[in-house]
């Protein structure tokens, strides 16, 4: 299970779940400048650069992935912009071509001989934050079910998509326990889809990171994510292990208030798939940027 | 597809195959491998499919480095690297790459490295940088392998042979280097890193048949290759690019 062999003949499929809640617009705890949208957006503008980065041949973009970003809040659906917009799934070299912009910066790397040099680096922009009304987890979760069980009718025996869901609230129209097990029942031969659960908070509360039980869960809500989330693969485990995530053989694929570290390491281990190295994106932050 | 070639080379006899993964085409192996009868030296790279213009890169450092002479120490293998790394990354200087290709570009291009030269005496000496690998046989035994000592030591992450020297200093010192003596009848094997860690797993196993079989089909083109298709497709060999070259003595 969790082993097919990730090609262009048999791509995977990885939903990106955001919530943009108007909720997201509150900065996170300790941090007074940091609006919890923002950083969201960016870590999941990163997450896509690695995947592309991940695909790249040279002057060619291989499609191994298709991508579903569902942002939910005041409106539940893709929340690719420009040219990609409107649509559920896109290849991923269809990604790549279309960011809504590429923004230019620079890093400072070792110059070989004892001294630095800038060199230009890139940064697409596919997702601008967003933060406007409720929560509606359940359309949300609804939609990406949808959008799953029309590609695993077109790839019943390819790696099995997995779901990032990243929310900061409680879902404000109903229990989205039925549904996330709904999600979780469905399957390729090589097993079932992958629903990993972040859960981000503004107040500085104690934070449970990929939990084996229920035991250090605080309340019904943290215990209803936890139903919903899929145990991590013997993959995403050794990528959590790479990153010095502390996990066990049954962790599952859970954060409870989290911070913004835990968001870091929630994409990169949920996108790590068959053991590939989880691209450490955070080196790469820039001394100066320009738009 | 294939394509083994069966060379005489000064008292050698020397077969070299490529075999790409299953469903690709030659021009997309990513493994190389040259043969220089005047400098006498054979290379073997296998470039790391995720980085940049792996193919390549491969294939420059096979090629260049059967056409050099010295740069078996780690002094100026190093030093030669940097340099063709250089004249590899400036290929690339173009202003009209893609976002991506640039940021892919960033990182620059790794392969694995195996060479070695053989001296007039007919002993060895070889060069080693990632998980290709030099197999010395003599009969149906392997005298030795390099620069991995079994077949469990594949399926870590390498060091690997990097364009840019500067972002990996750490791989210098991971280049290693062996050398042997070579009586008639001797085989010396260069290795990708899928068919390298088949070939120590028959050794292990005493398969001696296997690998017998595996070395006489060598220099037919046909037969070699419906040979490892089939151990691939019995999974025994991991379906992944094969270079080889076979000096006997």
């Amino acid at each position: 299970m969790y082993s097919a062999q990730i090609t262009r003949a048999n791509p995977t499929c990885i939903v990106l779940l955001v919530d943009q809640s108007g909720s997201m617009a509150d900065p996170f705890s300790g941090d007074s400048t940091t609006k919890k949208a923002d950083f969201v957006a960016e870590v999941v503008n990163h997450t896509l650069h690695d995947l592309v980065i991940r695909c790249t041949k040279t002057e060619e973009v291989r499609n191994y992935y298709y991508i579903s970003i569902i942002g939910y809040g005041r409106n539940v659906g893709p929340a690719f912009g420009g040219a990609l917009g409107a649509r559920n799934l896109v290849p991923i070299a269809q990604v790549a071509d279309y960011p809504l912009q590429v923004k230019s910066s620079y890093k400072r790397v070792p110059d070989g001989v004892g001294g630095w040099v800038e060199i230009p680096i890139r940064f697409p922009v596919w997702l601008h934050p967003n933060a406007e009304g409720k929560t509606p987890m359940c359309e949300a979760l609804t939609l990406a079910k949808n959008i799953l069980e029309g590609w695993l009718t077109e790839h019943p025996r390819g790696f099995p998509p997995t779901v990032l869901h990243l929310t900061d609230g409680e879902s404000s129209d109903g229990d989205p326990d039925y549904i996330g097990r709904q999600i979780m029942s469905l399957r390729t031969d090589d097993g079932q889809v992958l629903l990993f659960n972040c859960h981000i908070s503004s107040q500085r509360k104690r934070k449970v990171e990929y939990p084996a039980d229920e035991s250090d869960l605080p309340d019904a809500f943290a215990r209803t994510l936890f139903h919903i989330s899929s145990p991590l693969p013997g993959n995403f485990l050794a990528a959590a292990a790479q990153l010095g995530v502390q996990t066990v053989d049954n962790s599952r694929g859970f954060v409870f208030n989290g911070d913004p570290s835990s968001i870091v390491q929630f994409y990169e281990i949920g996108t790590s798939l068959t053991g590939m190295t989880p691209y450490r994106w955070m080196d790469d932050r820039t001394e100066s940027e320009s738009a | 597809m294939t394509s083994p070639r069966k060379t005489a080379l000064a008292g050698l006899t020397v077969n070299h195959v490529l075999l790409p993964k299953q469903g690709h085409s030659l021009a997309e192996c990513e493994d190389a491998f040259a043969c220089n009868p005047t400098t006498m030296r054979f290379a073997v790279a296998d470039g790391a499919t995720e980085s940049f213009d792996a193919a390549s890169w491969a294939r420059r450092l096979a090629m260049k480095w059967v056409d050099s002479s010295d740069l078996l120490n780690e002094e100026d293998f190093w030093a030669w690297l940097k340099s063709e790394g250089q004249s590899h990354n400036d290929s690339w200087d173009r202003l009209d790459l893609p976002w991506y290709s640039m940021e892919k570009r960033r990182a620059g291009s790794f392969a694995a490295f195996i060479g070695v030269e053989i001296q007039r005496d007919k002993s060895w000496r070889a060069l080693a940088l990632g998980d290709s690998c030099l197999l010395h046989c003599r009969s149906s035994d392997v005298l030795m392998m390099f620069p991995v000592s079994g077949s469990t030591d594949f399926g870590s992450a390498p060091v690997l042979a990097p364009s840019c020297t500067e972002l990996n200093p750490h791989a210098r010192s991971a280049i290693t280097l062996q050398s042997g003596d070579l009586v008639e009848g001797d085989r010396l094997l260069l290795l990708s890193d899928a068919i390298a860690a088949w070939c120590i797993r028959l050794s292990e196993q005493q398969d001696y048949k296997r690998m017998s079989d595996f070395e006489n089909l060598l220099g037919d083109e046909t037969a070699i290759s419906d040979f490892l298709e089939l151990e691939r497709s019995e999974g025994r060999l991991k379906d992944d690019d094969v270079a080889i070259v076979c000096i006997e003595v």
